[in-house]
């Protein structure tokens, strides 16, 4: 960057933590960018 | 200045440059938008449409990198039971509400998302960083 350019900000990404959840047939999936699926899975139980 | 709203700009200026009062956000919002969002145009989404509801974010402690300076968000960002549609952009505002509030910070998806009626967008911890440099 110019010295006289000034301040610039910028949002970034890692696209691997953005998605898309889908239900699909009573499955819920998790779809990236790049169209890799993967299945959500459920959360472990909390031991009481 | 890229990525930074108009606000934004004369609070970074004042807070650095001279006395006048600069009131600190205490909760933020993140919003989507369908268009590319301005220093001075948010083009979010109205509440409402596209079943799109802005969301609260947070943020971690910057951090200096190289040249710039970074804040990335540390809490997962949920925009559930969308409408189906493409959605280009972020936008960081200065309040949790649903609406109102001042711009800081916007910017374009490296890879807009396109989305069927019922589907969710989650932008998980640490998935957006900011920069000023």
């Amino acid at each position: 960057m110019a010295e006289n350019e000034g301040w610039q900000a910028e949002l970034s990404y890692d696209e691997s933590k953005i998605y898309i959840i889908r239900m699909i047939d009573g499955v819920a999936w998790k779809i990236f960018h790049d169209g890799r699926r993967e299945k959500v899975e459920p959360e472990p139980a909390k031991e009481q | 200045m890229a990525n930074i709203a108009t606000g934004m700009q004369t609070s970074l200026l004042n807070w650095a440059l001279n006395n006048a009062a600069v009131t600190r956000p205490t909760a933020w919002g993140i919003g989507l938008s369908l268009g590319s969002p301005t220093s001075t145009s948010a083009s979010e989404i109205p509440v409402g449409s596209s079943n799109v509801t802005r969301q609260t974010g947070s943020f971690a402690p910057a951090t200096a990198v190289a040249s710039s300076a970074t804040c990335t968000n540390s809490n997962n960002v949920t925009f559930s039971n969308l409408s189906a549609g493409s959605f280009s952009g972020l936008d960081i505002f200065d309040t949790a509400a649903t609406a109102g509030g001042g711009l800081l910070f916007y910017g374009l998806l490296t890879t807009p998302r396109t989305t069927l009626a019922g589907d969710a967008l989650v932008i998980a911890s640490g998935a957006l960083t900011v920069s000023l440099f």
